[in-house]
């Protein structure tokens, strides 16, 4: 592990997740994803990228996103992530279990 | 962590490595760019970035396996998906497999023998520095020539080519005493002849260097002599009355032509040249150095031997030749050997048709599902390696059943294959390299037959086939590919069945040819006579005249004589010339097979003398020398002229020894010709001698009863081993049996190329079966409407019927066409020619019309009654149900 991918423990699939979200609103490359998911955290969540990559290859293997070969920022190659049909339904799911997991935690910390 | 490397190795998944690892770089240098736009001087900003991406190495791992995971998902979910429909229908998924195994038993079956004869390599250590050197005399058209001991210690130790040089003589029979006279063939091999070749003893050692009077036994001979008693190394044997020391035992090894029952030493230390009772040696076998060529060891000879001839002023130059050792043993038998082996490939590639029809059909019925698959967002690829998966689920067991069947009938063939088609490779090994040749085979097989239906899957559009019922789904795509897949496979078979027609033809033809002599109640029994006591002339007519007297004091024997070989037993080689003629150039003289008879001789086997008289007792070693020739040999020599009272001259061209002992011979009758080595043959010359004036060492009494000449054979036997109990009794055979030797590779050639044909008409039977019962299936609902509106059901079913006779006519059509390109095209290496390959053919042609007409016809009627079973099927259509059914 490396120093700075220090973020603190999702919940398993959290990541992948959050990944989904991420791509709702436009295709990104990996480093789009990472900062997206810092910025909207407000610096929280810093995806590490030896956790980034493999999600997004579990991704890929699940066909929730696809990956084309575009230009960056930086005019070189990179590769922007779109999410799918498919993604979008997993997203949806995953969000509404997610969703009721939190309020149950939430609701245990506030009365149990 | 193994494994997963391994996998790596794979291109699509360096690819997506490659891919990864682009990217990340990408990220590293967006975060590089980052930090310098935030003030960080850029040699730190990069350090940095590097810092902050972690284990570069680690992520790349775990996102590899991540793929890994997925393929194996992908796998086993199509996997299971394809076991659950293979399960659903048993028959299809039983008649596949077993059609697969069938044709993978086939091929893989005939490989083994093949890569067994041909191509493996020799089973000794660096087989590839192995090479055999011989002797050819210029002047006699290459006739390999003994090489002079003096040669080989000049070539041993000034040749750097060679790392070690050894050499063999002739095979002999020779008489190994024990309790019993027992005939032996033996070898003399020079001392270092198992060292250099790298064979090992099972028992004891092989020869020491400068070994004498020593003999190493193969196993063989070893079980059947001494009973695998491994006391006997160091015992003494008596062979020939030479009594030797037994050092060892090998294991038999065929790989370098028929092995001796003994090895008996060379001696190099005596003179060989001018010593008549010994061998010389004729075979040089070398080890070259590594990276020695043979070109190079030839050239070493070559000069070593040219000067020492010219030292000694020997007129003898020699050629030598130096060829790799496996090539030039290599059997004479690879014509017959290919020819199955593409025989075989036709039944591989019918019963892969097969598989892809049954697939196809099969494939129809899914058209739905494909379609669907397709929708979804399963391309080519995907559909491609469902059906590839599937295909392996059938492939696999019908792979594994095939090698099992394979080890079987190799097992059964071994003594069902005749000697001329197994020179080398007995034990036929199945083995590893078998097994991987049964993988390629079934892997090959997998792709043609599993992708077959992608043919015409992938033209599909969803809509209509999801519109359509799935009973009158069918695309006019799929129609053809099973069409020209089942034409394909008529024609194949058309020509498998021709082919056997041919070999059926010849091999009747063969039973047919005239023999020159009769076989019925007619025996012979062979006794080699050698050692010391059997050296003069007059010892062996001594042992001629007691065992024709002994013979005739057998019950039921009508006629006896004495022969020095007989018909179907051939003879050794000479060269003759008509006395008072020109001579031809050398080379030029008429050759025949010499042979040595008794008076009698002629009339005991129902030879016919065509002019001139029989032997008689009067020719005896002192009378004047006399000779009986046959028709093919009087005309060769005379021309059209009476040969009786010509005087023929015996030239030193073929066996040397004639020349010296016999020299010339007047003509006193001319016999007909017989067979001398197989029914095919095209005629030799023959020279009959009086047994009195040439006496031979091998003595075959030959034997006329008036009883079948199987129930005299034991007595036969015992009568002659009381002649000389120390000389062995051998061979003891009747000529009925040895008609059936000759013809033995004939009708195993017949029953093989029959075998094949049996196998392919099975295979197109059940695809013409499969092809009309898939049609009559499918248009169930059709023939419903068509009997409803009053079509009589016997139109039906002969339209059925008829479907099937037109896919036979255009296949048989097709199959005579590649029948007549083939036998174009290796027509003529199927029959004999004398002195480079044994015949498979006869008395036929390869484009025979009755039997390509007869084969063209029997597909026809198979192909009608395959179609007829499920024709039937459409007269018992009910129109309701049939309508009703949807």
């Amino acid at each position: 592990m490396g120093l700075t991918n220090t973020a603190p423990d999702l919940l398993p699939g959290t990541l992948d997740l959050l990944i989904l979200r991420a791509l709702v609103r436009e295709p990104l490359h990996g480093y789009g994803i990472a900062q997206k998911l810092k910025v909207v955290s407000q610096d929280v969540l810093q995806v590490g990228e030896s956790s980034l990559y493999p999600a997004l290859q579990r991704l890929l293997a699940s066909g929730w996103v696809t990956a084309e070969w575009g230009a960056s920022e930086n005019n070189r190659r990179a590769r922007y992530y779109t999410i799918t049909a498919a993604g979008k339904k997993r997203l949806a799911s995953e969000r509404a279990e997610f969703e009721r997991l939190a309020s149950a935690i939430a609701r245990v910390l506030q009365l149990a | 962590m193994k494994l997963l490397r391994r996998l790596a190795r794979w291109p699509w998944l360096r690819r997506h490595d490659a891919a990864l690892a682009e990217e990340m770089e990408h990220h590293r240098a967006l975060v590089q760019a980052d930090l310098e736009a935030r003030g960080v001087p850029p040699g730190e900003a990069a350090a940095a970035s590097r810092r902050a991406m972690g284990n570069v190495t680690l992520a790349r791992e775990d996102a590899r396996a991540v793929w890994i995971a997925a393929w194996a998902d992908a796998l086993w979910r199509d996997a299971r998906h394809g076991l659950r429909g293979l399960r659903r229908e048993p028959t299809f998924t039983l008649t596949t497999v077993l059609t697969l195994a069938l044709g993978i038993t086939t091929t893989t079956t005939v490989f083994s023998v093949v890569d067994a004869e041909l191509w493996r390599p020799l089973p000794y250590p660096q087989p590839e520095q192995l090479v055999q050197v011989y002797s050819r005399g210029r002047e006699s058209r290459g006739v390999v020539e003994a090489i002079a001991v003096a040669d080989l210690h000049a070539w041993r130790s000034e040749a750097p080519a060679f790392s070690d040089l050894a050499a063999t003589g002739w095979s002999g029979r020779r008489v190994l005493r024990r309790d019993t006279a027992e005939s032996v063939l033996v070898t003399e091999v020079t001392s270092n002849y198992f060292t250099l070749l790298g064979r090992t003893p099972i028992a004891g050692r092989t020869f020491a260097p400068g070994a004498r009077h020593e003999a190493v036994l193969t196993e063989p001979t070893w079980r059947r002599l001494f009973n695998g008693d491994s006391s006997v190394v160091g015992r003494s044997i008596v062979v020939d009355d030479e009594s030797l020391s037994i050092a060892g035992i090998v294991a038999a090894d065929d790989s370098l032509g028929p092995e001796p029952d003994v090895f008996v030493v060379f001696d190099e230390s005596g003179s060989v040249e001018g010593d008549s009772t010994r061998s010389p040696l004729y075979g040089g076998i070398g080890r070259l150095r590594p990276g020695a060529t043979a070109d190079a060891a030839r050239a070493q000879l070559q000069a070593i031997r040219t000067r020492r001839a010219q030292a000694e002023s020997d007129a003898g130059v020699h050629t030598i030749d130096v060829e790799d050792l496996r090539e030039s043993n290599r059997s004479s038998n690879w014509r017959p050997l290919y020819f199955f082996l593409g025989a075989s490939l036709v039944v591989l590639v019918l019963s892969a048709i097969n598989a892809a029809t049954l697939l196809l059909a099969r494939a129809a019925s899914r058209t739905r599902e494909f379609a669907l698959r397709g929708a979804l967002g399963g391309g080519p690829r995907a559909l491609a390696g469902q059906l590839l998966v599937e295909g392996a689920l059938l492939a696999a067991p019908a792979g594994a059943l095939g090698l099992l069947l394979t080890a079987w009938v190799v097992a059964a063939l071994a003594t069902a294959l005749p000697e001329s088609l197994l020179q080398h490779g007995s034990p036929i090994p199945v083995d590893a390299r078998v097994a991987g040749f049964a993988l390629a085979v079934t892997g090959a097989t997998t792709a043609i037959f599993a992708l077959a239906p992608m043919l015409f899957a992938r033209r599909l559009d969803l809509s209509s086939a999801l519109s359509q019922s799935a009973r009158t789904t069918r695309s006019a795509g799929e129609g053809r590919a099973r069409h020209v897949l089942l034409v394909g496979q008529i024609a194949l078979t058309v020509t498998l069945l021709a082919a056997a027609g041919i070999f059926v033809k010849s091999f009747i033809a063969l039973t047919h040819v005239p023999l020159g002599f009769d076989p019925a109640n007619a025996l012979v029994v062979r006794a080699s006579l050698s050692g010391p006591r059997y050296a003069t002339d007059p010892a062996l007519v001594a042992y001629a005249s007691s065992a024709l007297e002994a013979a005739h004091t057998v019950p039921g024997v009508r006629e006896a004589a004495i022969a020095s070989s007989t018909p179907l037993g051939s003879g050794p080689l000479v060269r003759l010339v008509a006395h008072d003629a020109p001579r031809p150039a050398p080379g030029g003289e008429a050759r025949a097979i010499v042979r040595t008879t008794s008076p009698g001789y002629f009339s005991t086997l129902a030879i016919r003398l065509v002019r001139g008289r029989d032997f008689a007792s009067a020719d005896s070693a002192v009378a004047p020398r006399v000779a009986i020739v046959n028709e093919t040999l009087a005309r060769q020599v005379f021309g059209g002229d009476d040969p009786v009272g010509r005087v023929l001259d015996f030239t030193p061209g073929g066996s040397p020894r004639w020349a010296a002992r016999v020299g010339h011979a007047v003509v006193v009758g001319v016999a007909a010709n017989i067979k001398e080595v197989g029914l095919n043959e095209i005629d030799f010359g023959d020279i009959y001698l009086p047994y009195a004036q040439a006496p031979e060492p091998f003595v075959e009494l030959v034997v006329r009863a008036a009883v079948p000449a199987s129930t005299i054979a034991d007595a036969l036997r015992q009568r002659m081993a009381h002649v000389d109990p120390a000389i062995p009794v051998t061979g003891v055979r009747t000529f009925d049996e040895r008609v059936a030797h000759a013809l033995e590779g004939d009708r195993f050639n017949f029953r093989l190329v029959g075998t094949f044909a049996a196998l392919a008409i099975l295979l197109a039977a059940i695809g013409v079966y499969g092809a009309v019962a898939y049609s009559v299936q499918t248009r169930t609902r059709e023939f419903g409407v068509r009997l409803a509106l009053g079509a009589r059901p016997g139109r039906l079913v002969g339209a059925a019927i008829g479907r099937a006779a037109s896919l036979g006519a255009i296949g048989g059509v097709l199959g005579v066409a590649s029948a007549l390109v083939i036998a174009i095209l290796i027509g003529s290496a199927l029959y004999v020619v004398p002195g480079e390959h044994e015949g498979m053919l006869f008395g036929v042609t390869t484009t025979d019309p009755t039997i390509l007409a007869s084969a063209f016809a029997g597909i026809v009627v198979i192909a009608i009654a395959a179609g007829t079973i499920p024709a039937r099927r459409v007269a018992r259509v009910d129109p309701v149900l049939a309508l009703r059914n949807d």
